[in-house]
């Protein structure tokens, strides 16, 4: 059986969703709270499998419960019931640790699925919101990505990349370094291949975007480590 | 002509007090009418909805017919909400004359 608890400042709508899950023979609902600070109080009584949370709440917000639960009762799965399909409160809301953000106006069948799926460790966003979790994701991977990929390279690859940047053939990174011609070509291959970059052109202009100024002189190259920080 | 006594709390939903200009306050004043008077009240239709439907296909009708009977009500609590916002907003688009 899974346990529930609902909270909501509105009173015909917790009394809505009881009538809604009361029906499932799966499903109990064990408490009702109408304020953020009185969900907390109810979970640590009645430890219950679900809790269903809105957003907009007096005394304490969902959001703000939903972290304290989670942080407290980390068995508790908090899956927030919204009105806003805005991206900055179902941020928020996973932030918080919730294991689901389903609309108000979502489908009876979506609110019942969405608790069976808290309930056994799964996690659930309403099907119009996951593109703004993907886009995000994207976004974060597009920033952080470059960074974690000059972290990997080596002292002489991040050298050979900026003296790349600063135009010089092979021959002359080979002069300049004491290798051998082919060593460098080799050795450029690997960088390419590091991060993600077809030709010399595109190594040139990646490792500008990513602060590796092109050496004026190509003699003394600054500090290559603290630049890929 | 004396002034009548200044109401003792402002609100944009009085129509002694309504026309003041839009700024801030009143936007957020507004938005959470429609917040907690409409979409919460089309919120709980939608889910009567489902319930009726539902009760209907268990062959509760009587129970059905509740569920029918609080749409109802939501929806008349929905428009009174929006026909209050609508006013404000007209108010403080053509602010009565003094």
């Amino acid at each position: 059986m899974i346990r529930v608890v609902l909270a909501d400042d509105h009173q015909l709508f917790r009394e809505g969703l009881r009538r809604l899950l009361d029906p499932e023979r799966d499903i109990q609902v064990v408490g009702e709270a109408e304020d953020g600070l009185d969900v907390q109080r109810l979970v640590g009584e009645l430890k219950p499998d679900v809790v269903l949370m809105d957003v907009s709440m007096a005394v304490v917000d969902g959001i703000s419960a939903t972290r304290e639960i989670t942080r407290q009762w980390p068995d508790v799965k908090v899956v927030v019931l919204s009105m806003h399909a805005e991206e900055a409160h179902l941020f928020q809301a996973l932030q918080a640790g919730a294991a689901g953000y389903v609309l108000k106006t979502a489908k009876a069948d979506q609110v019942i699925a969405a608790v069976r799926a808290a309930a056994n460790g799964g996690a659930v966003i309403a099907p119009g919101l996951t593109n703004k979790v993907l886009a995000e994701f994207r976004r974060m991977a597009s920033k952080l990505g470059p960074d974690d990929t000059l972290g990997h390279l080596t002292e002489v690859e991040l050298k050979l990349l900026q003296l790349v940047a600063s135009g010089l053939s092979n021959k002359e990174i080979a002069s300049k370094l004491c290798f051998a011609e082919s060593t460098v070509k080799n050795r450029l291959s690997v960088v390419f291949q590091k991060i993600g970059v077809a030709d010399r052109t595109q190594a040139a202009i990646y490792a500008i975007t990513q602060g590796l100024a092109p050496i004026s002189d190509a003699a003394e190259p600054p500090d290559v480590r603290s630049a890929a920080r | 002509m004396a002034d009548a006594d200044p109401p003792t709390q402002v609100s944009p939903f009085d129509a002694r007090t309504a026309g003041g200009p839009p700024t801030p306050e009143l936007c957020r004043t507004l938005a959470a009418r429609i917040h907690d008077d409409v979409l919460q009240s089309l919120a709980l239709c939608s889910l009567q909805a489902e319930l009726c439907h539902r009760l209907w296909e268990a062959g509760q009708p009587d129970q059905a017919l509740t569920e029918l009977s609080g749409i109802g009500d939501g929806l008349e609590a929905a428009v009174t909400a929006l026909r209050e916002v609508m006013n404000v907003l007209l108010a403080a688009a053509d602010p009565p004359k003094s």
